[in-house]
């Protein structure tokens, strides 16, 4: 187990790396420069020789690459504020290979264990955050808009806080809409779950996105008179004000539609997955088994086939990570989010090559490691499955 | 071959067919694979409407030319850049003929620059449709070249070309399309029609896309060249380019069909959010997904008609396109009994 996922490990830096190069030097052969929009201003361009040597855009293409690469991998700083971080770090390793070694003979200890082991370090992470500043040199912006490090930062909770909204909203619609579809197959509501989910494979997510903010947003507002949705923005300007109750309830109105136009198209992947997983176990043998021995149908249906049915969604869960995050690219662009999709899209338009490949290797980094876990996962909840 | 058939159980299709050509007398033909193939495709109705849908789209796009322009060529329509000549633009009451509604002249109405919304949708399908089969003809070539060398030699070619397939399927799609979409216009050496137009667009998402179906393709063929034909076909002296080309492709051809379709209504869609983003094809040559990207800018003005002409002709080809392709998968999959959709 531990050596696969080492050698996963290995292939996801590699694949990391090939990544890096392709979007490097295809910026760089794109031409353009991050300085180019200090040429109109007489007063500032004395400043782009000197701009250009400091951040070594003088140097050739692959010494710039190579300088971007070591910097991005080394530590810039690293301190411990409060030593009880290092506690729960070290209790969370403890606990982990106590955990690890610890052998009970039930079905359902492979699972506990595993979601046990993810709990405790998403505590521990979570305890550490404030109290360890740890950053990688990932070099200062060439807009100006101060180290990069930071700017990711900033924006990757604003881009976790759409996506983890639309994946839930996904999972708690999709998984029961395809269940439900399997189990009474070719009825009216199983043609309407198809149909939609055709519809929404059919449609570019920009379309989705700004036909909500028309009809749900604009219209909804001009017909009703009550401003339901906000289209732009995380939160109001005058958020800080508002009473926490307020506060909550603002946070959805900013969500709601850009998690939605998201949500859409994995529900329509979901439904459409979960639908044929449930039906292939519907039609196996050890199902006809169990309605055969008269078990009632509601257990048949919960204990026996939805159990066996919900695991390839995992795998599935963990492939749509890529489309979730480029659907937030396209998503924070119309609804004004300031997440790293946002940031990706200034960067590009102002050839600015560190936010650029800090921001695709960002995404690289979750879909690699999203990937490992879903395979780890994959294999705790299937116990067919034995990783070498 | 058609002497050496597993005897099969007649399905209600077969039974059909048979007792058509036996009403009329003649002795009954052999029913070949194109035989079922057929009729389980004309039952999946939804198939046969959309391919329905999609000649006609083809027939308008492909007369485009000598329809559009519909009131002369002073507005200079046509999907071609307007030349702003205001005086030609103004109507008798001396208004320019921007943003009008539709109207009896103007059945999709005008965009912001006094464009024919009706003509740019018309051009703008030859632009989508076009990405759409050039993107599907080379994952198809690409993805299978790719999957059958993979999946036929086994070692080390299979080894680095799944390897290379994995880097290919591993890189986010979305982010680094954008960045080789920006790339585009820029490389000078190659000529204006393949940096700005559709063809370039085109060959970026081939490249991009293909990794799924050399994967499939793969898959078959492993399990393909193990079977007693192709070992038939060896002990025969075929060499390796007849085995993969003669015997295992054809049997091969269902999945790579399948998915090919699914590839061109993924094109259309991806092509149509990097023209929102603005890499996708530039303007002035119109696609849908850049039309509808201006029409989404403008539509909250209450200038709905500039986004859901090209939004609906867009939603609507695509749906076609996966309805065709899930009819295909229902129709070339010889285990699966015909359900009605």
């Amino acid at each position: 187990m531990l050596a696969y996922i080492v050698r996963r490990l290995v292939y996801g830096a590699v694949t990391l790396l090939a990544l890096s190069l392709v979007v490097f030097f295809l910026i760089q052969a794109g031409g353009g420069s991050p300085l180019d929009r200090l040429r109109g201003n007489p007063r500032l361009t004395p400043l782009i020789p000197v701009l250009t040597e400091h951040f070594g855009l003088d140097k050739p293409a692959l010494q710039q690459y190579l300088t971007w690469l070591r910097n991005f991998v080394s530590v810039d700083t690293f301190s411990i504020d409060d030593a009880s971080a290092v506690l729960a770090i070290g209790g969370a390793i403890a606990f982990t290979a106590v955990l690890w070694v610890v052998v009970v003979e039930r079905s359902w200890w492979r699972s506990a264990r595993a979601f046990t082991i993810l709990l405790i370090w998403v505590g521990a992470l979570w305890y550490a955050k404030g109290r360890i500043t740890f950053a990688l040199n990932w070099s200062q912006s060439f807009r100006g808009d101060g180290p990069v490090w930071d700017l990711i930062f900033g924006a990757v909770g604003a881009t976790f806080r759409l996506g983890a909204a639309a994946l839930l909203l996904a999972l708690i619609i999709g998984i029961p809409l395809g269940i439900y579809q399997a189990i009474r197959q070719y009825s009216f509501f199983d043609q309407l779950g198809t149909t939609f989910s055709f519809a929404t494979f059919s449609t570019p997510i920009f379309i989705i996105g700004v036909g909500l903010q028309l009809i749900m947003a604009l219209y909804l507002e001009r017909w009703t008179g009550v401003k339901v949705f906000y289209v732009a923005g995380m939160t109001s300007t005058d958020y800080t004000d508002l009473g926490a109750a307020a506060q909550i309830g603002d946070v959805f109105q900013h969500l709601t539609l850009p998690a939605i136009s998201i949500a859409l198209i994995s529900i329509a992947q979901y439904s459409r997955f979960q639908r044929a997983s449930m039906l292939e176990v519907m039609h196996s043998d050890y199902l006809r088994t169990a309605k055969a021995k008269g078990l009632p149908r509601r257990r048949v249906i919960v204990k026996h086939a939805l159990r066996n049915a919900l695991i390839p969604i995992v795998t599935l869960v963990s492939l749509d990570i890529a489309g979730i995050i480029g659907g937030a690219i396209i998503t924070e662009s119309i609804f004004g989010w300031p997440g790293i999709g946002r940031l990706y899209i200034g960067a590009i338009g102002a050839v600015d090559y560190p936010v650029i490949m800090a921001v695709v290797m960002s995404i690289g980094i979750a879909i690699v490691v999203m990937n490992i876990v879903a395979d780890i996962l994959y294999g705790v909840l299937d116990p067919r499955v034995r990783y070498e | 071959m058609s002497n050496t058939r597993e005897p099969f159980e007649p399905d209600d299709a077969t039974l059909g067919l048979l007792e058509a050509e036996e009403v009329e007398g003649i002795s009954v033909e052999p029913v070949t694979q194109w035989d079922l193939f057929w009729t389980r495709l004309r039952r999946h109705r939804l198939a046969m409407l959309s391919a329905g849908f999609l000649v006609a789209v083809a027939f308008v796009v492909l007369i485009a030319p000598w329809i559009t322009c519909p009131a002369g060529d002073q507005y200079q329509f046509c999907g071609r850049p307007l030349e702003h000549f205001a005086e030609q633009l103004k109507d008798d009451g001396g208004r320019l003929y921007v943003n009008i509604a539709p109207r009896g002249d103007f059945l999709f109405g005008t965009d912001e620059l006094a464009r024919d919304v009706m003509s740019r949708v018309i051009h703008g399908g030859r632009a989508s449709l076009l990405v759409g089969l050039l993107t599907g003809a080379i994952v198809a070539g690409l993805g299978t070249v790719v999957g059958a060398l993979a999946g036929y030699y086994p070692g080390p070619i299979d080894q680095s070309l799944m390897r290379f397939t994995d880097l290919v399927l591993g890189l986010p799609l979305i982010p680094v399309a954008i960045v080789v979409g920006r790339l585009l216009p820029e490389l000078v050496f190659l000529p204006e029609w393949m940096r700005r137009g559709v063809w370039g667009i085109s060959f970026l998402l081939g490249f991009l896309l293909w990794g799924t179906l050399a994967r499939i393709v793969r898959a078959e063929f492993l399990s393909l060249r193990e079977k007693e034909f192709v070992e038939a076909a060896r002990a025969a002296g075929a060499n390796d380019r007849r085995i993969i080309f003669r015997h295992i492709l054809p049997n091969a051809i269902s999945p790579i069909i399948v998915q090919t379709t699914l590839i061109v209504g993924t094109a259309i869609i991806v092509e149509a959010a990097l023209s929102f983003l603005g890499f996708g094809v530039r303007p002035p040559i119109p696609t849908w997904g850049g039309m509808a990207a201006e029409g989404a800018g403008v539509a909250p003005r209450g200038y709905w008609w500039e986004l859901v002409f090209a939004a609906s002709s867009l939603i609507m080809t695509v749906l076609a396109v996966n309805y065709i392709g899930d009819g295909l998968r229902d129709a070339l999959d010889p285990t699966q009994t015909i359900e009605r959709k």
